[in-house]
């Protein structure tokens, strides 16, 4: 019989994985900086952010690679974490803010704001994005926090999605209808970090980095409400506080990541089941997990959008479909489906 | 005809007996449907009068009035019509056999799978040529077909476990529709696209690009599908019951389930290739015909009228906007609330 895990060789695990899964994060920011239509190598690209360089190579990295690749990283950390606040939180296995239809309301949002309105300013567009993300993960709550089993946890499933194919309908009309945006929503609809404008950088990456302090700090609640609501207010733990800080967490991460790249699905799925294989169900650990997984995943798929279409390029949502949905499948697969 | 409750036709084993409110709800979809034409032929970018309409199609319009209304509006609205009927039609045959209302080939990603065939097809012409021996343009129906078995083929394998459970299969089929749409986006990157349109036309479904060419493989479909449904009604009504009902009435439930299954893959796989996945009138139209003619279940020669009604309807619309929409875009405006309606209902039923 082995003695059970210790609260301190658990802790130290669970540091030691997410060094880890820092490491992975770095090599692939490594890889999104120097591959791509154009290879350099990564002599030249520590060079160029160094400042040290000036060739042509050099220019590309720093005024197009490397915010690209922030864009990508703080994106897929924002859904990463998205995903654990959702799957924590409604306890749903499903749960994701693209399946959701959070992504497709943040999205469509957008479209309203920027095509009805006529706003383009990063600020109105963020603003719009966050608006639109947060009544939809509203609703989510609202309608997934029931004690849902079985049958009812996938109808949630179904339902967002529904929710999201109506919502980029809409989305893609309003779009269509203007034609001179067409070019710009097309490639932004479906998901892609390319020929994003560099001024949303900063204003992104506070709200990204404010919701992923909320998400930590709800990590722990969560852990509290998975023994049941009773339990958790015996705990101490307000619960409404926790789930309204939740959906907080959720509407700055999700909004500030699809203003950043378009409505992705699957990032938010499938980072959160990866962090559970590594680490089980501590949320303190597997919300942060789940966002370096889904920021190194974001980057990856980017890459090999960049690489498996050249000339021309893979959209990074594209990319994580063909990823993401055999995960998806692979969950329903399971034996019964379990609420979290 | 000694009593009312016998009047009615039969040959040989396919019959009906005289219900009014089937004959009044079909008087009214056919006469929707015709209005539909009228309003379609005689309205849009040109304002023709319906005396010239009449005219040009007896053959006496000019050069501009053959073009637009025949080659224009008449091709559009017969192969929207056809494909209207196909979809509906494939959808009520699921609908039926799964006894689920939200298992039809456009939301569990059949039509996707078959697009993506056809579209591989496209990109691929000379593969294709040397493969099957014959040009694209021929060989795109049956590949088209065939992409749709394969699909159907693998959503079954994949929510087969120990028996099939409605929302698994539901499930699987998101995954596998989300996977088709990606890998068609995917070839079509790879592709010369010269317009936008056409990427349009095979992602969310358009019947922009139908021809009159179009209407030669999708009238023989609907003919032969009419008398498939004719000749699986008896058994269909049989399983309605269930399974083990069905067969104590002496229906074999194998034959006709897997009838019914292929006839449906093959209409809309066929309407897939016309016009690409167009969404949720699958779905839609045998939940409204079963409403509309007051039947037990989805009826499904109904629901091919009443999908020809949505989607000549929906197209209306779609082309009259101030600029010109693919009309998948209108009918999942249209179909996604239908579903959300059913699914809250269903949910509000099992959840409490």
């Amino acid at each position: 019989m082995h003695a059970p895990p210790v609260g301190r060789s658990r802790t130290r695990r669970q540091a030691g994985a997410t060094v880890v899964l820092a490491v992975l994060l770095a090599v692939a920011i490594a890889l999104s900086l120097s591959i791509g239509a154009r290879s350099i190598p990564l002599s030249t690209v520590l060079d160029a952010l160094r400042g040290s360089a000036s060739t042509a190579d050099a220019v590309v990295i720093t005024s197009q690679r490397l915010p690209r690749t922030l864009l990508g990283l703080l994106a897929g950390l924002a859904f990463g974490m998205a995903g654990a606040l959702m799957q924590g939180h409604t306890r749903n296995p499903l749960a994701e803010p693209g399946l959701f239809g959070v992504n497709a309301g943040a999205g469509f949002a957008v479209a309203i704001m920027a095509f009805a309105f006529g706003v383009s300013t990063p600020i109105g567009i963020i603003g719009a994005a966050l608006i639109g993300a947060a009544l939809a993960s509203f609703l989510v709550f609202f309608l997934g926090l029931g004690h849902l089993r079985g049958g009812a946890l996938v109808m949630l499933a179904v339902i967002g999605t529904t929710v999201s194919a109506l919502l980029s309908s809409l989305t893609s009309g309003i779009v269509l209808l203007d034609r001179q945006s067409l070019d710009v929503m097309r490639f932004w609809e479906v998901g892609s970090l390319a020929g994003r404008d560099t001024s949303y950088v900063p204003l992104l990456a506070v709200l990204i980095v404010t919701g992923a302090v909320v998400a930590i700090a709800n990590g722990f609640s969560i852990n509290s409400l998975g023994l049941g609501e009773d339990v958790a207010r015996s705990l101490g733990v307000s619960i409404i506080a926790a789930r309204v800080l939740g959906i907080i967490g959720i509407t700055l991460l999700a909004g500030a990541a699809t203003a950043a790249c378009g409505p992705v699905l699957f990032v938010g799925l499938v980072a959160p089941h990866a962090a559970r294989l590594i680490s089980g169900h501590d949320y303190r650990w597997l919300v942060p997990q789940a966002g370096l997984i889904g920021a190194a995943l974001l980057l990856i798929a980017d890459t090999i959008g960049r690489v498996i279409a050249s000339p021309g390029e893979l959209q990074v949502g594209i990319v994580m479909s063909i990823v993401g949905a055999p995960v998806l499948i692979a969950i329903t697969r399971r034996r019964r489906m379990v609420a979290l | 005809m000694s009593t009312e409750t016998r009047t009615g036709w039969a040959i040989g084993p396919v019959g009906t007996r005289w219900r009014r409110r089937t004959a009044i709800a079909t008087l009214v979809s056919i006469l929707l449907l015709l209005a539909m034409w009228w309003l379609t032929m005689t309205t849009g970018a040109l304002a023709i009068s319906p005396g010239r309409v009449v005219a040009t199609l007896t053959g006496g319009g000019t050069r501009i009035e053959n073009l637009v209304i025949i080659d224009r509006r008449l091709s559009r609205l017969l192969a929207g019509s056809l494909i209207g009927f196909c979809l509906g039609t494939s959808g009520a045959l699921t609908q039926t056999i799964t006894r689920n209302p939200i298992a039809t080939p456009d939301i569990l990603g059949v039509s996707a799978g078959a697009g993506t065939f056809a579209v591989l097809a496209l990109v691929r012409p000379e593969t294709t040529e040397r493969l099957l021996g014959v040009s694209t343009t021929v060989a795109l129906v049956p590949v088209a077909i065939l992409g749709g078995l394969i699909t159907t083929g693998v959503i079954l394998t994949l929510g087969w476990r120990g028996g099939f459970d409605g929302y698994r299969l539901v499930l699987v089929g998101l995954g596998i529709n989300a996977l088709a749409l990606a890998l068609t986006s995917w070839l079509l990157t790879r592709a010369e696209v010269e317009e936008a349109s056409v990427a349009v036309r095979w992602l969310v479904g358009s019947l922009g690009g139908v021809r009159m060419g179009d209407v030669v493989y999708l009238a023989p479909m609907v003919v032969l599908a009419v008398l498939v449904c004719l000749r699986l009604a008896g058994g269909l009504g049989a399983l309605r019951l269930g399974r083990d009902i069905g067969q104590a009435l002496g229906v074999s439930a194998g034959r006709t389930e897997a009838g019914a299954l292929i006839t449906a893959v093959a209409l809309v796989s066929v309407a897939t290739a016309a016009a690409g996945p167009i969404a949720f009138v699958a779905f839609v139209a045998p939940q409204v015909a079963m409403r509309l003619f007051g039947t037990a279940g989805p009826p499904p020669l109904a629901s091919g009228l009443v999908g020809a009604l949505l989607l000549v309807g929906a197209d209306f619309l779609a082309a009259r906007l101030p600029l010109e929409l693919p009309v998948g875009i209108v009918t999942s405006v249209l179909g996604a609330p239908v579903l959300l309606y059913l699914m809250t209902r269903h949910l509000r039923r099992t959840s409490v």
